[in-house]
């Protein structure tokens, strides 16, 4: 179910809300907490009832899996014991996201490589499988540091189905969420976090509807015509594609966290204006910062972070990001984009070691290029069309002009984008300024005090973004 | 605390207020016709697929025979056919993906199907259906399409998108101009023939004919949006199923193309068009009314550059079915099949060099080698 669908706006939200506080108004604690997990697979069986069994086989596998740590922990087992249970954890859940994910790209590359003529399996996604894959994983790992203990099975499916992280995040930890389901104040509707969860959720909704789908048929029209793009063309649509994922993906953020916030659950902030970041580093500690959580804890630290000298930081680092961007997708393109942000990570650091300070502005200029032009390796769907996109954007497809300049008795030809928007150079500058220099919708939501001005907005933002629902889109991150 | 609860309440109430009075208005005006089953005061021309799938779902014993196609096709009276108890199922910018969908729906919604009429146009080849799916006027029936219901249903009434337009426009035929001639005009025969009639629009014809023939209007192309692109070999696929079913089902296919009127005719992609002609002589044998000739070079039998009117239906009939008793000229109707279409589209293609002084860059092309096509 999307969360900018009719179905979950109008019903079930609301319903699961309301059955909720009933339950635990009544002191019934365990049935609130069941309807809660029961709404939650219901919401996840909208998609495609048949991966059902799939989270289900998977929750208790892993709840096995960190119980018989806790066992072997507890009856004072040794320690190769408890790593062979940890591996044989983490090799089951890599091999299941393995073969729903890589299943296809590991045969291409095979084929490739090897000359043969393997099969591809052709097979579907399930929704959200890399996050509670991701979810899951750290809380085995956790439960082998001694850090988690769950031994309710109905405590550990809440802790991984709670609908507003389990289909695109945030991606959370047991020990963060755990004590907030079990607290007894939240289990009484508070007014105070459903006031600020109602603004939060209209914000992200009028960030996906105005903002996200209206610019993505730009950055479709650009990278579906590679070929044809010239110098402004190709800026036009990497900036597009570049403002249309993170307001795509911070609104889904920011409706997760006000569904939440509803239920009186606070799931961690995922965004803090990426592009405002003046360095790549600075950049992480913003974009997506549940998945940079998650790759510091998991895969950098484990692999020795910095304390085992500079080079082996450096190769850390890289093999962090590398995980990054093949966790993102089964493909290259993906690889090579974490690859140059591992790369950019590492010059940062020696950058940062020379001790030598950008002006502010041109540290955020040069960032925010990095990131536009990586973006590009991200979006495209072939290598040869990334690569026609950056040619076009040095300006070796040319450096046609919109055809308004006609006007002015020059003509340069037509762009591709034009048939889309015309407005377009317009409305990417106002939506720079407004990810460069506007407080974002955690700032605005954190320091929300109810006043008439926030209430006439938001009455007039949600009566605009529900009855453009009809054009609803799914969101990019359920791709990932 | 209170402040959050008033702050909410506030905000809530508001939405929801809001929100409603905008549905209840969408579904009193309800401009497509989605939930009406008295078309007797609609105020602009209803989503014709849906609601005649709609009409059909209840009542599949009625008819056995359909006659699909676009618009134009409106202007046939089946009632002329005797061969079967047909219905006029076309609908606006119709093209064969909708029709195929639409006669599998209906065979399997139990209707016994014995005849089957398809009208094709110059822009059937053009034309992506896909873009239909999301355009209130033109969006296949739910059941049909495979659409989630509620998402229809919603981008219907949950929507503010021609708000006004369409509410000042309920106001004005259902109140301030109520029995104006303009607002009475169309009669939407949905509930028997199916068709859309205007008796209204022949009547002022025939009171100043010349004028009508000297109209602006027959200087203007019609292209519906999409028409532009390359949809053949979908399109031809579609027919090659409908083809295939049609024999399947032991249901009588009988398919031909539209006259179209000179000035459109002479505006689409000929050769895209004598393609498509070849290719689906190759697949059925069909009628073609379309091409230069002495219907479709004169406008009294136009009511626009689109539609052509009634009596050209008529002639039509009389061509395919020998009935009814009407005049045709010998030029008009050409039953094109895989052994005689090569000569058919030369013989078509002199007509227009005779003239290729007056086509677009395109056709003019066309024109100057299409001795040579096809081939």
């Amino acid at each position: 179910m999307l969360f900018n669908s009719f179905e979950f706006i109008f019903v079930f939200l609301p319903v699961t809300l309301v059955v909720y506080f009933l339950l635990n108004k009544r002191k019934l604690t365990k049935a609130a907490t069941a309807w809660l997990v029961f709404a939650s697979l219901f919401f996840y069986s909208w998609w495609n009832v048949k991966y059902l069994a799939l989270i289900v086989g998977s929750i208790i596998f892993n709840f096995a899996i960190g119980t018989a740590l806790a066992k072997i922990a507890k009856s004072d087992g040794t320690e190769w014991s408890k790593k062979s249970v940890l591996i044989f954890g983490l090799v089951a859940n890599v091999l299941l996201l393995g073969y729903y994910k890589y299943a296809d790209f590991f045969i291409g590359n095979i084929n490739t490589l090897v000359g043969l003529q393997l099969t591809f399996q052709k097979i579907i996604l399930p929704l959200g499988i890399s996050f509670f894959t991701f979810t899951q994983i750290a809380y085995i790992v956790d439960a082998y540091a001694g850090k988690a203990r769950e031994y309710d099975l109905l405590n550990y499916a809440l802790f991984v189905t709670f609908f507003p992280h389990l289909l695109a995040g945030p991606i959370i930890h047991h020990k963060e969420m755990m004590p907030q389901f079990a607290s007894m104040r939240n289990k009484v509707l508070n007014y105070r976090n459903l006031s600020r969860a109602l603004f939060l959720f209209f914000i992200g909704l009028s960030k996906k509807i105005i903002i996200a789908d209206s610019i993505s048929p730009i950055a479709n029209a650009g990278f579906d015509a590679s070929a044809q793009l010239t110098f402004l063309d190709a800026w036009v649509t990497s900036l597009s594609y570049t403002f249309q994922i993170y307001f795509d993906f911070s609104a889904y953020t920011d409706i997760a966290l006000a569904a939440s916030l509803m239920f009186n659950i606070r799931l961690p902030f995922n965004f803090n204006s990426p592009y405002k970041a003046t360095d790549i580093t600075d950049f992480w500690r913003r974009w997506h910062m549940t998945l940079s959580r998650f790759l510091r804890d998991y895969v950098y630290i484990p692999l020795g972070g910095n304390r085992l000298g500079s080079f082996r930081t450096y190769f850390n680092l890289m093999a962090t990001f590398l995980v990054g961007g093949l966790w993102h997708g089964a493909g290259w393109t993906f690889v090579l984009w974490g690859f140059l942000h591992g790369a950019a990570t590492v010059v940062h650091r020696v950058w940062t070691k020379l001790e030598i300070d950008l002006p502010r502005f041109l540290a955020w200029f040069i960032t925010i290029n990095f990131i536009n032009i990586t973006w590009v390796f991200f979006r495209a769907r072939t290598w040869e069309d990334a690569l026609r996109i950056l040619r076009a954007m040095t300006g070796m497809h040319g450096m046609e002009l919109s055809s308004r300049f006609e006007r002015l008795g020059i003509n340069f030809g037509s762009l591709v984008f034009m048939h889309v928007n015309k407005n377009i150079f317009y409305v990417l500058a106002l939506l720079m300024l407004i990810a460069a220099l506007v407080k974002n919708s955690n700032d605005l939501s954190e320091t929300f005090k109810p006043n008439w001005k926030n209430a006439s907005a938001i009455i007039i933002i949600a009566f605009y973004t529900l009855l453009s629902l009809h054009n609803v889109t799914e969101f990019l991150y359920f791709n990932f | 605390m209170k402040a959050f609860k008033i702050w909410t309440m506030t905000v809530f109430w508001s939405i929801v207020v809001l929100v409603g009075v905008v549905v209840v208005i969408n579904v009193v005006v309800d401009a497509y016709g989605i939930l009406r089953t008295d078309f007797s005061r609609q105020s602009q021309v209803p989503n014709m697929n849906f609601i005649k799938v709609k009409y059909l779902i209840g009542n599949t014993k009625k008819y056995d025979s359909l006659l699909f196609g676009s618009s134009r096709v409106e202007n046939i009276d089946i009632k002329k056919i005797t061969a079967g108890r047909y219905y006029n199922m076309t609908y606006p910018v119709g093209v064969p993906q909708e029709h195929l969908e639409n006669i599998r729906f209906l065979l399997n919604s139990g209707m016994s199907i014995k005849n089957v009429m398809i009208g094709l146009d110059d822009f059937s080849c053009h034309v992506d259906p896909q873009q239909h799916r999301f355009d209130l006027d033109l969006q296949p029936h739910p059941a049909v399409s495979g659409k989630k219901v509620q998402v229809f249903y919603s981008e219907y009434f949950l929507k503010l998108r021609k708000f006004i337009p369409q509410l000042t426009a309920y106001i004005r035929h259902n109140y301030t101009n109520r029995n104006s001639p303009s607002e009475t005009r169309i009669i939407y025969d949905i509930h028997e023939t199916g068709r859309i009639l205007c008796p209204v629009c022949d009547e002022d014809i025939e009171r100043n004919v010349d004028a009508h023939i000297r109209s602006g209007e027959f200087n203007k192309p019609f292209h519906s949006v999409g028409d532009t692109g390359d949809n053949i070999t979908n399109t031809l696929a579609a027919m090659k199923e409908i083809v295939a079913l049609t024999k399947q089902k032991h249901i009588t296919l009988i398919v031909f193309i539209n006259p179209i009127h000179k000035t459109t005719y002479l505006d689409t992609n000929l050769s895209q068009f004598a393609l498509f002609k070849k290719e689906l002589a190759t697949i059925t044998d069909y009628y073609d009314f379309s091409g230069l000739n002495s219907i479709t070079t004169n406008n009294y039998n136009y009511y626009e550059t689109s539609h052509y009117r009634p009596f050209v239906g008529d002639m039509m009939l009389k061509v395919m079915f020998g009935k009814p008793d009407v005049k045709v000229p010998r030029d008009f109707g050409f039953h094109s099949t895989r052994t005689n279409i090569d000569a058919h589209l030369k013989s078509q293609c002199r007509e227009i060099r005779k003239i290729r002084n007056k086509l677009n860059n395109v056709n003019a092309a066309f024109a100057g080698s299409c001795e040579q096509i096809p081939n």
